[in-house]
């Protein structure tokens, strides 16, 4: 049968977390460097100079990248998802064939989706899509699967059937990509707005150069400027926590610890 | 005490596991105070852990009103997630009972649990009650008109009508929701971005502190 081109061939760069974390590395070194040395011309402190690093070091590499790689897979597996279920039904309301849609699609991606993809080869149509559950670990996804059962054993227009999902899928895409972009637009405000008060340090640190020696000598000063970049951290890590969080995608309910559900009615 | 023990039991924490671990962080903080005492630290920082100590005590106490908020703010969210999914099966000619038995499986327990309640209240009450309940175990007030609206479609057999109704006030709940959220999240942005004052300011104090200390050097020579 010949292939359909329906659907975009997935970049391999954005299938990976692992391919970009060099690239992350340079930039948490650069950036701590960058700190740590503004922080040793206003104050001249070597131990504190050197404390400041390895906090810097720890926050990005420790805290920063585990944020950083939960959210980037959850983004990558729900765009995959969406892109998966969308082509899928797509595909199916042409070929009229669950297995064969499976094997077509299965071209269409690169990456880690892909062997997870060929892992699966071999087993029965419903068996492969069941064990993508836990990959994509989302509500919508299982919804997806519910659905492929019933039209598998029961029939009918898969489009017709699920014109709503495709709808609901596209919905969420074009949440979390506004999501995205809005999120960046609001983490440059916060370097920009961050990057002038520093700028303002360093520029009143100049303009005050006749006086400089006798502030250095303040043995409040290097302890007062380490607290200010110490707060510019903790604001850092709760913008980076707004930017990587994800909390308005669902995920699937079986993928959670058991809950004890306690009755709102106090009945046993 | 028993407010409180309620509100813990709504959230699945244990009573005695929140209060050993509120007395160990306190005896902690009260054990350094004692340290600070004997080091001959000033009264001020040892008056300052106390007032801290209370201060964490009060706090500790009180965020179980704000994380059941989060909890019942979840459901709502999660009621908007899985009638989504029932929207879908009656929109393809499912029964309504039959969507709402369906819908369990994306469920999370405490929703499965009110679900669970919805359909055993069904098979005994065929009136709009047992819909009322449910919407009523919810934040949102507007649940309750989606709730009503399914009744509705319930009870005029699946009428085409009766489901554009039903879908018609359910996505706008759902739009609304959406808005709400959204707005939300980018207001906690704009929150922490005004925060870069906060350094502003803080920079600003501290020169300002340097300068009036050296001015002072320089006329009066301390």
């Amino acid at each position: 049968m010949k292939k359909l081109n329906i659907f975009k061939k997935k970049e391999g760069n954005k299938t990976s977390s692992k391919e970009g974390s060099k690239n992350r590395f340079i930039y948490y070194i650069l950036l701590s460097l960058i700190l740590t040395a503004i922080y040793f011309y206003t104050t001249r402190h070597v131990i504190f100079s050197g404390v400041l690093l390895a906090i810097n070091l720890l926050f990005f590499f420790l805290l920063v990248e585990k944020k950083y790689l939960q959210y980037f897979e959850k983004n990558r597996r729900t765009h995959e998802c969406i892109s998966f279920v969308n082509n899928y039904i797509l595909n199916l309301s042409i070929t009229q064939s669950p297995t064969s849609t499976f094997e077509q699609l299965k071209d269409s991606y690169s990456g880690r989706f892909k062997e997870e993809l060929d892992n699966l080869s071999g087993l029965e149509i419903e068996a492969q899509l069941e064990s993508l559950k836990s990959y994509f670990n989302l509500n919508l996804y299982d919804f997806f699967v519910k659905m492929m059962h019933q039209y598998i054993f029961n029939g009918g227009d898969i489009l017709n059937i699920s014109q709503m999902l495709i709808f609901d899928s596209r919905r969420l895409e074009s949440t979390l990509d506004d999501f995205n972009i809005v999120a960046k637009r609001k983490l440059i405000e916060f370097a920009t707005l961050w990057g002038i008060t520093i700028i303002i340090l360093v520029v009143v640190q100049l303009s005050l150069s006749m006086f400089y020696d006798t502030i250095l000598e303040m043995s409040f000063y290097s302890g007062a400027i380490f607290g200010f970049f110490v707060v510019f951290l903790v604001f850092l890590y709760l913008i980076l926590l707004q930017r990587f969080n994800l909390s308005f995608i669902n995920e699937n309910m079986e993928e959670k610890p058991n809950e004890q559900v306690k009755r709102e009615d106090g009945k046993a | 005490m028993n407010k409180l023990k309620e509100k813990m039991a709504k959230l699945n924490l244990n009573f005695q596991k929140e209060i050993l671990t509120l007395a160990i962080i306190d005896l902690i903080l009260f054990a350094l105070g004692v340290a600070l005492y004997f080091f001959n630290v000033s009264y001020l920082v040892i008056i300052l852990l106390g007032l801290g100590i209370i201060v964490f005590t009060f706090f500790y106490l009180n965020r179980y009103d704000s994380m059941l908020h989060k909890k019942e703010l979840a459901l709502d969210d999660e009621f908007i997630e899985i009638f989504s999914y029932l929207k879908i099966y009656i929109s393809n000619k499912e029964s309504v009972y039959k969507a709402l038995m369906n819908i369990k499986e994306f469920s999370s327990p405490a929703m499965l649990q009110r679900l669970d309640d919805l359909t055993n209240e069904i098979d005994n009450d065929k009136t709009i009650q047992p819909f009322i309940t449910f919407s009523r175990k919810f934040k949102n007030k507007v649940i309750e008109e989606v709730m009503i609206a399914l009744f509705e479609l319930i009870n005029n057999g699946n009428n085409e009508a009766y489901l554009n109704q039903f879908i018609k006030i359910f996505e706008d709940f759902k739009n609304r929701r959406e808005r709400e959220d959204k707005d939300k999240r980018f207001r906690l942005f704009d929150s922490i971005n005004m925060m870069s004052l906060v350094g502003s300011g803080y920079i600003m104090i501290i020169l300002s502190f340097c300068v009036i200390q050296l001015l002072g050097e320089a006329t009066n020579g301390f």
